[in-house]
């Protein structure tokens, strides 16, 4: 667990505090990354496993604002997490992005059944992970509280390629 | 007793005094050649005797001889003399000359004898051989006479036998000749008979004479009655016209029967002609029965062989039927476990390419890090290796990202539905993103019919050739853009049609593999992906694609799909 760091957050006021649920110390620290700079007053807490995930909501008594959820994790892995989280009254309200390597039809579904709010498919570049990160945040920022409609779940760094 | 039996007796009785007298011959014959060779042991008795006496004579005629000598040496002592004494010696030697002439001619008359002696030797000689090459021949016919008399003895034997067997049919032949005197005796006792039923014909004559005056009574009683009954017909007579007049109304009825009968005689002839047909129907009926009788046996044999024939046939399809499925059964395992193979492929490539996105983008992250945090305590070669990391590391993403699109491909269901393909190419036209150096292309777009598919992945074809064919074109001063359509038989044909830079179609096998590229990366950037992408998802439609090309002269790319009605 990363101690908790706040960060100024001009983009998002409204966004105090993200937590990242992650096993891949890579990716928690290109988020910790991305986040710099960008959001110097905002909190940032990183667990990386499920079950540390549950006992860190169940105990902190500022729940953050918005949860990153990686999928393949130790122990309690991301859609039993998400599980618990909406149905967990005091947890179900927070927002919960599906951030993952995994970019599956079935999985995506799933997700958006179990009440996730946008699903992330890791770039492998560096500044589109950074950027879809930034891009989520201000989304979340501006207001988007409720589950989106279903076409805007997946989030993607604009690409159209070809062979 | 029958005349041939009677004959030959009579020759048999011939033929044994044949024989009789020819063994009276024999045995006089075999009289005389005794005597003949008594005298011929006599003869040569006497031929010894002879002999011996004229050896005798020869022995004085030597003897003599031997004096002669001794006396011609007494004659020449005498000579001697004689020469002292010639006068009286020379007379004396006439008169010995004399006596010498009469001693040469006794000499010659003594050597005639011994000459006719040696010729009488000879002679007898010659005789002895004679004789006994005739006692030879004599010897020759005593076995000759014994053979024929063996030879007589065995017909006589035979002729013994031959008695039996004439005196056994005789024997015979008195039988049927006491049987021919009983059947003899049968007649006499039938004509006996005869005459007793002549005797008793007799009688009856007597009695039918008898009958005969009895009826020329009766005769006479007749006439009266004739009388009677001349009157009698008279009134007959009457009534015999009225008989006429019927016996007409009969004739002209028997006419009619006559006609009726002579019809029916016609009606009889064709019923027995019809009969004769039914006969001949009825024998050609026999014979088609025997035929189909015969061909009922046939057919039995054949229905055996068939039924035979069939159930080896049975056997055969059995067996057939056995592979079949096994062969299905092997098919289905075989299938099973490719599907198997397939799956556990696409879900290594899967899993490969995820685990390996964390990875790369590590090295990414990290080094875009390094370029941004630390750009000033490297040096300008520094900061280019540190851009190579990163082109390598974006790049080799795009591979893992495209690899794991198209593995995801072979995974997905295809959820087939009508498509509306002129909505659907035109959102993807609005959806176009352009990369820097793209112009904007200038669509040509024909009417599209709709099509059955997978929208979402029959998007993906529109998306990969349309962007292509923008890729391709960056060089040309304007991109043109054809999409239309046709249909052939139960597909529709959709083609994207370029003027950009094309390809030489003897590369063209290369044009839709995987990570398989025509033009290099400085070129045109890509992995390679997008045709294979492409390809699989028409495939996975049933549809095919295809492309034609030249170089600088633009493509154009062809898929077929399902048109809705099929």
């Amino acid at each position: 667990m990363t101690r908790p760091k706040n960060i100024d957050s001009p983009i998002s006021p409204n966004i105090k505090h993200v937590l990242l649920a992650d096993d891949d110390i890579d990716d928690c620290n290109f988020f910790k990354e991305a986040l710099e700079g960008y959001q110097e007053r905002t909190m940032f807490t990183i667990v990386n496993d499920g079950e540390q995930l549950i006992d860190l909501l169940i105990t902190i008594e500022h729940l953050p604002d918005v949860i990153f959820l990686d999928i393949n994790m130790p122990r309690k892995n991301g859609v039993e997490c998400l599980t618990e989280i909406k149905r967990h009254k005091r947890l179900e309200a927070i927002p919960v992005i599906i951030f993952t390597t995994t970019f599956e039809r079935g999985v995506v579904d799933l997700m958006y059944q179990k009440g996730a709010h946008y699903f992330i498919c890791k770039p492998g570049e560096f500044l589109q992970f950074k950027k879809i990160i930034q891009q989520s945040l201000i989304l979340l920022a501006n207001g988007e509280i409720a589950q989106p409609h279903k076409e805007h779940f997946v989030l993607k760094v604009a690409n159209t390629r070809a062979a | 007793m029958s005349k041939v039996i009677k004959q030959d007796k009579d020759e048999l009785l011939n033929v044994r005094k044949e024989l009789a007298v020819q063994k009276v011959e024999k045995e006089k014959l075999a009289a005389e050649l005794v005597t003949a060779n008594k005298e011929l042991v006599f003869q040569d008795k006497e031929k010894v005797k002879r002999a011996a006496e004229l050896g005798i004579a020869n022995k004085e005629l030597v003897f003599e001889d031997a004096e002669k000598g001794k006396r011609a040496a007494e004659l020449g002592i005498a000579n001697i003399e004689l020469d002292f004494q010639k006068d009286e010696k020379e007379k004396r030697a006439e008169e010995l000359s004399l006596a010498n002439k009469e001693l040469a001619y006794q000499n010659k008359e003594k050597e005639k004898r011994a000459a006719e002696l040696s010729i009488a030797n000879i002679e007898l000689a010659y005789q002895n051989d004679e004789k006994e090459k005739r006692a030879e021949e004599l010897t020759l016919a005593n076995k000759k006479l014994l053979f024929e008399n063996k030879e007589k003895e065995k017909r006589a034997a035979e002729l013994v036998v031959a008695n039996e067997e004439l005196a056994f049919q005789n024997n015979e032949k008195e039988k049927r000749a006491a049987e021919l005197i009983v059947a003899n005796k049968e007649l006499a006792y039938q004509n006996k008979e005869k005459e007793k039923r002549a005797a008793e014909l007799s009688i009856a004559n007597i009695e039918l004479a008898y009958q005969n005056n009895e009826k020329e009574k009766r005769a006479e009683e007749l006439t009266l009655a004739n009388k009677k009954l001349l009157f009698e017909n008279k009134e007959k007579e009457k009534r015999a016209a009225e008989l006429v007049v019927a016996n007409e109304e009969l004739a002209f009825q028997n006419n009619e029967k006559e006609k009726r009968a002579a019809e029916l005689i016609v009606a009889n002839k064709e019923l027995a002609y019809q009969n004769k047909e039914k006969e001949k129907r009825a024998a050609e009926l026999s014979i088609a029965n025997i035929e189909l009788a015969y061909q009922n046996d046939e057919k039995e044999k054949r229905a055996e062989e068939l039924v035979t024939a069939n159930k080896e046939l049975k056997q055969a399809e059995d067996d057939i039927r056995k592979l079949n499925d096994e062969l299905e059964q092997k098919v289905i395992e075989r299938t099973a476990q490719l599907e198997t193979a397939n799956k556990e492929l696409e879900s290594f490539s899967y899993s490969v390419s995820h685990d390996l996105r964390a990875p790369i983008r590590a090295i990414n992250g990290y080094t875009t890090i390094l370029t941004e945090d630390y750009a000033e305590k490297l040096d300008a070669d520094g900061i280019k290796v540190l851009h190579s990391i990163l082109r390598g590391s974006k790049k080799m993403g795009e591979l893992i990202d495209d690899l794991l699109a198209f593995s995801k491909l072979g995974r997905k269901q295809v959820t087939v539905s009508n498509i509306n393909m002129t909505a659907l190419v035109t959102l993807v036209r609005e959806e176009l993103l352009l990369e820097d150096g793209d112009k904007v292309p200038e669509f040509k777009m024909n009417a599209l019919p709709a099509a059955k598919g997978d929208q979402s992945l029959i998007k993906q074809v529109w998306i990969n050739l349309i962007s292509n064919a923008v890729k391709y074109s960056k060089y040309k001063p304007k991109t043109t853009i054809e999409i239309g359509a046709y249909e052939k038989k139960d597909q529709v044909v959709f083609f994207v049609k370029d003027d950009g830079v094309g390809f030489d179609m003897q590369y063209y096998d290369k044009l839709f593999g995987v990570f398989q590229r025509l033009h290099s990366q400085e070129e045109f950037e890509g992995t390679g992906i997008g045709l294979a992408i492409v390809q699989k998802i028409v495939q996975r439609h049933n549809g095919t694609v295809w492309a034609e090309a030249k170089p600088d002269k633009g493509a154009c790319f062809y898929f077929s799909l399902p048109n809705i009605n099929s």
